[in-house]
């Protein structure tokens, strides 16, 4: 089996590497982007049939836009010795290149140029599948809709549960505060801005500012939003967030192995779910010890990081023993010193 | 369509041979699947028909192109397989004729199983559309095409015959296909010859006069296996199970066993007290485990049915002859002896096969007489197949139910491992194959009643044979 992830692996790179000889216009951008989803769209049964059985070497990375094979992300990878799972760099463009009238081809191109010269550096990792690239919506896409019904669920839980009120819906909020402005919403319900964690935001930023921090993050226009009310921009920003974890989650229950985030605010909400069964609740732990040790080796050389043979005991007995990331990351300085 | 009778076949040998199959036809026919082989060719055309609501409408457009395509190309192309072989400037020229009659990404869907041809994409890619779209849109029109007699699948299949219409030689007798070509356009579904024509143009449409070549189709569905997820279906039987009579049956068995034992022990006794009380433990088995809609509920089914047999044959000869319960035991231990004799001599290893105890299996031979004593016979105890002591034991119906039907399972034939190791895929785009059930899923009919009516039977003989009420 791993043999024909390998070998489409292998066609992966001819398809790149007929494409980097040329000089590309915009239809062969196009053209490439289609050949790696079908490429990958046929690789799914062989991925899926062979995590079936290998699921425990495999981590899969989600919740950021590239792996990098020389910064600090690779440490939690050699410390575990497990393989790595990522979402293909390329198709994650596919959407923008297509709405080309509103973006920038020549733009477009030197990212798009810029996540191909990327994934060659994974060349050799991807050759003997320690890497291996999947489309996650060929995992999720029957199930997106629910995913995002699931996500507005579950704000307004949270909402209620941290605000200490109590809606059903979501728009129902939403219609009760929609003409309060961001200093309002700060007054009427002082908690909402300690319960939300936009990517880089910092607990010393106001509501507004943490909003804008998940925007930028996004790549969206704070302009086109102008209009929209700030409490839909709030609802927006966590059905955004529980939907991101929510989507991880599944695929993480799908492929069966267990989810390796670097993101504080994404392990934060993907721990607000129920475990769905016993194998999730092993899968989610692991998560949470993997993502703490990205927080103590994140400042280590990656030469310096060795394999621990202990991993899988160090996991079960964190497990046990530990109740919050902190409790995780002081036992594992402990270790790893 | 009605089904042949087991009684229009021919019995030729040990073979069963049905009315399609026998001479002088069944050695020349060659099956051409329309669904796998064909029909792939001609999912261009299906997505044509697509994007007309009526079939006025479809044949009104498709005349044109039909009309193009014969004056211009000398060669056959109504398969896709063969315009993609057509030279670019022809190709371009084709699609441009369908893109004027039809609309301009009438046929994008299919750029995801050409190969990449150059012409198609540039020809008819819509770019809003994404890969996952066009995919949807395919295993739409192979759902639609599959059923080679729906209205669909024929409106495609006549459009496929009549692009190679000019190249075909007719009988000057041959009205009803010559109708059948000019009017099926213009026959509404209310009318009564458009049967009669669908057959006369299914029967022609089949053949392929040209080019047997499938490498397209074969490709085509390589890829849309590999792109589409297989949606397996299970059987759900209901749940009618009547688990707590079973149990009340097997306490029951028990109570009689217990009973027999203040009967004075002989051979008759061992026999069937051992019989029944082997019974008993399978039955427990299967109630402990829960295991009634499992393939070993079938194993077990069919070995008591045997026992029952077995049972039933003996006394129905112990008047005639009775050392039988004798010859069923030495018969048993002689096939232990069989067994360890071989690993003994070393005409067989045994290192791999650890479920028994070579050492037991001796003691267990020698139980009653020394080997030296012991007979290997080669047939049956009682010199009857199987069939023939069902026949006599009256139970002719168990055979051709209970037996016939568990025997499958325990000798691993097919229709056994079709039920209940594998599931059917219900995407048309994977052909409705088999996917293997490792998840076990498919659970079998409930087979409590079965065991009770069973188990009734023993009943019934320990209280006939053996006087225990």
């Amino acid at each position: 089996m791993i043999e024909n992830i390998i070998a489409y692996q292998i066609e992966y790179f001819e398809i790149i590497n007929e494409f980097k000889k040329n000089e590309n216009t915009y239809d062969d951008y196009l053209l490439l982007l289609d050949k790696v989803e079908l490429l990958l769209k046929r690789n799914k049964k062989t991925i899926t049939n062979f995590l079936e059985l290998n699921n425990s070497d495999y981590l899969y990375y989600g919740g950021a836009t590239y792996f990098d094979n020389c910064s600090m992300e690779i440490n939690p990878v050699t410390f575990s010795g497990k393989k790595i799972i990522i979402s293909e760099p390329l198709l994650k463009l596919l959407p923008f290149l297509k709405l080309n009238d509103f973006f920038d081809f020549d733009r477009m191109k030197e990212i798009l140029d810029s996540a191909i010269d990327n994934t060659l550096k994974l060349k050799d990792k991807l050759l003997d599948a320690t890497v291996i690239y999947i489309n996650p919506n060929d995992y999720i896409l029957e199930i997106k809709e629910n995913i995002y019904k699931t996500a507005r669920d579950i704000t307004i839980q949270y909402i209620n549960k941290n605000l200490e009120i109590n809606y059903n819906d979501v728009d129902d909020f939403v219609h009760d505060n929609n003409v309060l402005s961001f200093e309002e919403l700060d007054e009427k319900y002082p908690k909402l801005n300690n319960i939300l964690f936009t990517v880089d935001s910092t607990p010393k930023m106001s509501l507004k500012e943490k909003i804008i921090q998940g925007y930028i993050d996004c790549g969206i226009d704070k302009e086109k939003i102008k209009d929209v009310s700030a409490i839909e921009q709030v609802i927006f920003t966590f059905i955004g967030l529980f939907g991101q974890a929510f989507e991880l989650k599944t695929i993480s229950i799908i492929l069966k192995c267990p989810l390796y985030i670097t993101r504080p605010n994404v392990i934060l909400y993907l721990n607000c779910f129920i475990y769905v069964d016993e194998d999730d609740k092993k899968r989610i732990l692991e998560s949470n010890v993997l993502f703490a040790l990205y927080q103590v080796l994140k400042r280590k050389n990656p030469e310096q990081v060795q394999y621990n043979s202990d991993y899988k005991k160090i996991v079960e007995s964190l497990s046990k023993k530990c109740n919050s990331i902190d409790d995780y990351v002081n036992e594992l300085k402990k270790i790893v010193n | 369509m009605k089904n042949s009778t087991i009684k229009q076949h021919k019995q030729i040998g040990k073979e069963l041979i049905p009315p399609f199959m026998q001479e002088p036809i069944g050695s020349v026919m060659h099956l051409c699947s329309w669904s796998k082989e064909r029909l792939p060719e001609y999912v261009w055309i299906g997505l044509l028909r697509d994007s007309c609501i009526s079939k006025t409408e479809f044949f009104n457009k498709f005349y044109y192109l039909k009309q193009y395509m014969l004056q211009t190309f000398s060669e056959p192309c109504d398969k896709f397989s063969l315009i993609l072989k057509l030279d670019s400037t022809k190709k371009e020229e084709l699609y441009d004729k369908i893109k004027e009659i039809f609309g301009n990404n009438v046929l994008d869907p299919i750029i995801v199983v050409s190969n990449y041809d150059k012409e198609t994409r540039k020809s008819f890619i819509d770019k809003s559309k994404s890969n996952n779209q066009r995919i949807d849109k395919l295993v739409d029109i192979i759902e639609k095409m599959y059923d080679r007699h729906s209205d669909f699948a024929m409106d495609v299949r006549y459009s496929a015959l009549i692009l190679k219409i000019n190249k075909i030689y007719f009988p000057k007798q041959d009205m009803i296909i010559k109708d059948a070509i000019q009017k099926y356009p213009s026959t509404q579904k209310d009318d009564p010859l458009l049967d009669a024509y669908k057959i006369s143009l299914s029967s022609m449409e089949g053949m392929d006069f040209f080019e047997n070549n499938y490498e397209y189709s074969k490709y085509f569905y390589e890829e849309m296996y590999l792109m589409t997820d297989c949606k397996p279906k299970k059987l759900i039987y209901p749940e009618n199970s009547n688990k707590e009579l079973l149990i009340d049956k097997t306490k029951e068995l028990k109570k009689l066993i217990l009973k027999s034992e203040e009967i004075k022990a002989d051979d008759k006794r061992d026999v069937i007290i051992g019989n029944i009380t082997y019974v008993y433990k399978i039955v427990k088995e299967i109630i402990d485990n829960e295991l009634y809609t499992s393939i070993t509920s079938r194993l077990v089914l069919r070995t008591i049915v045997e026992i029952i047999i077995n049972i039933k044959f003996l006394c129905s000869q112990e008047k005639d002859n009775p050392d039988i319960w004798k010859a069923f035991k030495d018969y048993g231990s002689s096939k232990y002896k069989m067994i360890y004799k071989r690993i003994e001599e070393g005409t067989t290893l045994s290192d791999n096969c650890t479920h028994f105890d070579e050492v037991i299996l001796k003691l267990l031979a020698n139980e009653i007489k020394s080997e030296e004593f012991l007979k290997v016979s080669f047939k049956d105890f009682a010199d009857k197949n199987v069939r023939q002591k069902f026949i006599e034991a009256d139970e002719k119906d168990l055979y051709d139910t209970y037996y016939d039907y568990d025997t499958c399972f325990s000798h691993g034939y097919w229709g056994a491992i079709r039920e209940s190791s594998l599931l059917i895929c219900d995407n048309p785009a994977h052909n409705y194959h088999s996917v293997a059930d490792t998840e076990c899923e498919q659970k079998l009919v409930n087979c409590c009643d079965d065991l009770i009516f069973l188990l009734d039977k023993i009943i019934s003989i320990m209280n006939d044979e053996m006087g225990v009420k």
